[in-house]
């Protein structure tokens, strides 16, 4: 056995980095002191550490500043540039009621000013799309046919979409279904965000509650054309993903097994 | 002891232009790293109450920058920037974005930008903004000792990376149509 296989990269890098115990830093030491070609590896470490200066922090733009500035000012339910949120709100015959649930966060109302070209727009907490409901409801209201937009959704079935693993794609009932990633709430409940591509591309976050997966936000645009070009309802999607306390994304291993136990 | 939306405020501030320096290097486009940093600052804001004050605030941010960013890059497999695997030159589709770094950074910079993400955002919290090995395990979620082995090899390619530039520094290619960070 060489002294190298003793004083892995890991443990002289630690030592470069101030980060190994008393005990590492001796056996370092003694290590380095037998050995050029391990002063070699630690004088590499040393010299990749400390790189704030060439990579300098750059002028903040304008634009950015003023962004952030208005947000901080503006404090929830205040747009920051002033303008009335319902100007810009998508058209209200395409908004799908909102269930109001009392004690849960509202959506700030700059945060639905950025909307402009939503199609269709749905939030709700609980089994909003469950079978039968949101049927039920269409036909009441009949203002959306139920093959597009939001309301398509309700002709998806959720445990399959939601076996997915984040990242794939699979064709369900006439839909082209992408998960995007899994989390957990504030609450803890197991959530996946997603897109159901048709005539036009909703993206949707369904959770798991009581046994069953329900989808508590859908947001209808446009399908994306070839050139990349970030959906506007991005933000409000980040906003609702905020308001929901989104935790960061499962890696595979965890999704993998909590949409095992989901099931 | 959590904070409110009024004591972030200046925190979000001072932190804007490290921010974007992280975020540039991920997105490696500096007008998409701006929408993260200010999509990162939206759900800071709405989420100030969960920042456990005595941590350390750039690492909480770090983490939602990055949680974005993890977010977009699934939301769009047309996009450029795809997540570059372990080992694979990221020069390609992204040489212009490289090519127009390399002019405006220092080669060390340049160099940074050419690993691997996984490799890349390690070198970025722990030897661009000094965060140490645990702080740089909460940003990117994943034990210490991934952290560690992901960073020993970074920083063995970015050494061997600066190596070759010194010998072979030709551009790759004309950033002429470039355009310069406002």
């Amino acid at each position: 056995m060489t002294v190298a296989n003793d004083t892995p990269d890991e443990l002289l890098m630690a030592y470069a980095d101030g980060e190994a115990s008393v005990d590492e830093a001796a056996r370092v030491e003694a290590a380095v002191e037998r050995d050029a070609a391990l002063a070699d590896r630690l004088a590499m470490f040393m010299e990749t550490r400390g790189l704030a200066d060439a990579f300098p922090l750059g002028p903040v733009p304008a634009d950015l500043r003023t962004n952030v500035e208005a947000m901080i000012a503006g404090g929830a339910g205040q747009s920051p540039d002033g303008a009335g949120p319902a100007d810009r709100a998508a058209p209200a015959e395409n908004v799908v009621p909102l269930r109001p649930q009392a004690g849960r966060p509202k959506m700030p109302h700059w945060a639905m000013a950025v909307a402009a070209s939503v199609l269709g727009l749905a939030i709700g907490i609980g089994a909003f799309f469950a079978t039968g409901e949101m049927a039920g409801r269409e036909s009441a209201d009949a203002t959306t046919p139920a093959t597009s937009g939001v309301a398509r959704l309700a002709a998806l079935p959720l445990a399959q979409a939601m076996a997915i693993p984040s990242g794939d794609e699979q064709e369900i009932a006439g839909q082209r279904v992408r998960t995007i990633s899994t989390f957990r709430n504030g609450a803890g409940a197991l959530c996946r965000e997603f897109e159901a591509a048709a005539a036009d591309l909703v993206t949707g976050v369904a959770c798991h509650a009581n046994g069953a997966w329900s989808v508590d936000f859908a947001l209808a645009e446009p399908l994306p054309s070839d050139d990349y070009v970030p959906a506007s309802g991005t933000e409000l999607l980040d906003a609702y993903l905020a308001t929901i306390e989104a935790g960061p994304p499962l890696d595979p291993s965890e999704e993998g097994e909590a949409l095992g136990k989901a099931d | 002891m959590t904070i409110d939306r009024e004591r972030m405020g200046p925190m979000l501030i001072a932190s804007l232009p490290t921010l974007r320096r992280f975020a540039l290097s991920l997105a490696r486009q500096s007008d998409i790293a701006d929408d993260l940093v200010q999509a990162a600052c939206e759900r800071a804001l709405l989420n100030a109450s969960s920042f456990e004050h005595g941590t350390r605030f750039e690492a909480w941010m770090f983490r939602i920058v990055r949680n974005l960013w993890i977010d977009r890059i699934r939301r769009s497999k047309t996009q450029s920037a795809v997540p570059v695997e372990d080992g694979q030159n990221v020069v390609g589709e992204d040489g212009e974005a490289l090519a127009i770094a390399r002019l405006e950074l220092s080669d060390t910079a340049a160099a940074i930008l050419e690993l691997p993400e996984e490799q890349r955002e390690v070198v970025m919290l722990v030897c661009v903004e000094d965060l140490s090995y645990a702080e740089a395990a909460s940003v990117i979620g994943a034990p210490i000792g991934t952290v560690m082995s992901r960073l020993a090899r970074a920083r063995t390619r970015l050494a061997a990376l600066l190596r070759d530039s010194g010998i072979n520094a030709t551009p790759r290619r004309s950033a002429s149509k470039g355009k310069r960070k406002a």
